[in-house]
């Protein structure tokens, strides 16, 4: 026989192991509650990246397209090949868990069994991470930070890998995903800033006016339109002015054309040049005008 | 038989075979549960993702108040003022979640929740009804959300996204309205050499300007009220361009003086910009 001090403290110690068993079981219905709705937010959040980093595509297409050179369209190659290869392991990752989804219609954590078990398999995810990882860096050489950044995020979480419980490696791997898809996203952000042209912002008026008629006589109303052009002066050291090609001089973003006039008439040639920017070259922007005396008697 | 029963209940043995098979039952739950790392490594992801939100938006709001300092209207202004009432209201919310994950206190549910709402009624209010903000996301649901589970970093890294989102997804409509559909909408504008108007002769020379005209999101639209004036007497303006009708009496070679004029809506002060052509008036 035990003596009673001796149980008591039996007893004790199965109550505090129970309760404990207890506190843990309702601490994971919470967990599994939350789970849940995280998961839901998580492909929300997946689903804006994706589309984020789409866009920033898309805005280096256009940039390139608009300045079109050597160093526009290998960044705009980069661009394509960074979305194409994150496309192809994000849908292996998918793959992955669609072959473990028990309910295919059902979007939840918990709607996967057998995912990633034998090694083999995990074998093959570590090579496909590893895959993403040395061509993500190839693409971005230039940056060494995030090459880092990159490299360490690739590295398989072998606990998680490894943990028995489903759920919580399909959270794994969705947080994985927009780890990686971050990680793309300052990668395609860097090379969007690599080719983005601030234009100069247009912060002046140029008060100006147009006549209806050529030709003014004194005592008779004319009529004509008064309005605005904004244009920038900032514009100064990346334009020159010609006319006839004949260069006029800039004046803080506008051109001062004085020339003699010859005859009644005569035909003007207007061009604009302006500094490529990645190039030592000049884009023309060409006009003819017809000037003529203002009133032919 | 009895003995062994009396053995069994009445000493160690049982007690111990229980404590055994609940300790066991702990240890096997522990060893196999990832929870703690998992929520480490969450947390972690949701906070790169996070950032990369916080500098989308941050992007977007130096656009949004850069095109105000530039172009001073009453409707970037409207927008301004409703990006910078919902900053207000967001960061008051967001020091909440900081200080509860920088353990400095516990956030109170209640009023954390409270202050989303009104983040969110805001936002709903500001963005006039037409954004991605009415589809809240689920961090504040109060299915999940038990007291005791606000000190969790995953929870709060959750929670600030949340807050981040509604603001992203407002800063963007307003950059829409600002500044047009493309929030990266400074360049390229169609360019235009603007110098047909301009051909005046003086003194037997013919001198005139040229300028890269640009395409002023704010002047073409209409959206500033500004005012033309021909030497000194203003015409209404239609659709940006003042018509006028006006005469000289006497031949020779007159001043056409154009002055573009903007008087700002909430300061007294005025931008004005002038020009000097000069027009022949032959005789009648």
């Amino acid at each position: 026989m035990i003596s009673r001090t001796t149980r008591l403290l039996y007893i004790l110690s199965i109550l505090a192991l129970s309760g404990f068993i207890a506190y843990r079981h309702y601490e994971e219905k919470v967990w599994l509650r939350y789970a849940t709705l995280l998961h839901q937010d998580m492909l929300k959040y997946r689903n804006i990246l994706i589309r984020n980093n789409e866009n920033l595509e898309n805005s280096v297409e256009k940039k390139s397209n608009e300045f079109s050179c050597a160093k526009t369209r290998s960044v705009f190659d980069k661009a394509k090949q960074i979305n194409s290869l994150t496309e192809k392991t994000l849908q292996s990752i998918e793959d992955l868990l669609e072959a473990g989804k028990t309910n295919p219609s059902k979007h939840s954590a918990f709607a996967y069994q057998n995912l990633l078990v034998d090694d083999e398999e995990k074998a093959v995810f570590r090579q496909k991470i590893g895959i993403f990882r040395d061509s993500l860096t190839l693409l971005i050489d230039s940056d060494s930070t995030l090459s880092k950044q990159i490299s360490e995020a690739c590295i398989a979480n072998e606990d998680l890998l490894n943990s028995a419980r489903t759920d919580q490696k399909v959270m794994y791997l969705l947080g994985l995903e927009l780890r990686l898809l971050t990680l793309v996203h300052q990668a395609l952000t860097r090379l969007e800033e690599e080719i983005t042209v601030h234009d100069p912002i247009p912060d002046r008026i140029l008060p100006a006016i147009s006549l209806n008629t050529q030709c003014i006589k004194a005592g008779k109303p004319f009529s004509g339109d008064l309005f605005g052009i904004p244009y920038s002066s900032q514009h100064d050291s990346t334009l020159r002015f010609f006319v006839n090609n004949q260069e006029m001089p800039n004046e803080g973003g506008i051109g001062k054309v004085k020339l003699p006039a010859k005859g009644k008439s005569q035909q003007l040639e207007l061009s604009i040049h302006t500094k490529h920017p990645f190039e030592d070259s000049y884009q023309r922007i060409v006009e003819t005008m017809l000037y003529e005396e203002s009133c032919k008697n | 038989m009895q003995k062994l029963i009396r053995n069994i209940f009445g000493g160690h043995r049982l007690y111990i075979m229980l404590i055994l098979l609940l300790s066991s039952c702990i240890l096997y739950q522990e060893y196999y549960n990832q929870k703690p790392k998992l929520k480490e490594v969450l947390s972690q992801d949701l906070q790169a993702v996070g950032t990369v939100f916080h500098i989308h938006y941050k992007r977007l709001h130096e656009e949004i108040m850069q095109s105000f300092e530039n172009y001073p209207s009453q409707y970037s202004e409207h927008y301004c003022n409703r990006l910078l009432h919902l900053d207000q209201q967001s960061d008051s919310l967001r020091q909440w979640v900081t200080n509860g994950l920088a353990g400095k206190h516990k956030p109170y549910f209640p009023a954390l929740k409270e202050a989303y709402n009104n983040q969110l009624d805001l936002a709903k209010i500001y963005c006039e009804k037409e954004s991605e903000v009415l589809k809240s996301f689920s961090a504040f649901n109060p299915d999940i959300s038990p007291p005791q589970k606000f000190s969790d970093s995953l929870f709060l890294t959750h929670l600030q996204l949340a807050t981040m989102i509604n603001q992203l997804v407002s800063a963007n409509y307003f950059a829409q309205r600002v500044l047009g559909t493309d929030s990266n909408c400074w360049g390229p504008f169609d360019i235009y050499p603007a110098f047909n108007y301009l051909n005046f002769r003086k003194d037997n020379r013919i001198q005139f300007d040229i300028i890269l005209g640009f395409y002023g999101p704010y002047l073409d639209d209409h959206s500033i009220n500004y005012h033309l004036f021909l030497n000194n007497q203003e015409f209404p303006i239609k659709n940006g361009i003042a018509p006028f009708h006006y005469q000289f009496d006497t031949p020779g070679i007159h001043p056409l003086q154009v002055r573009w004029q903007y008087n700002h809506p909430e300061t007294d002060s005025v931008t004005v910009f002038e020009k000097i052509y000069y027009v022949k008036v032959d005789p009648s």
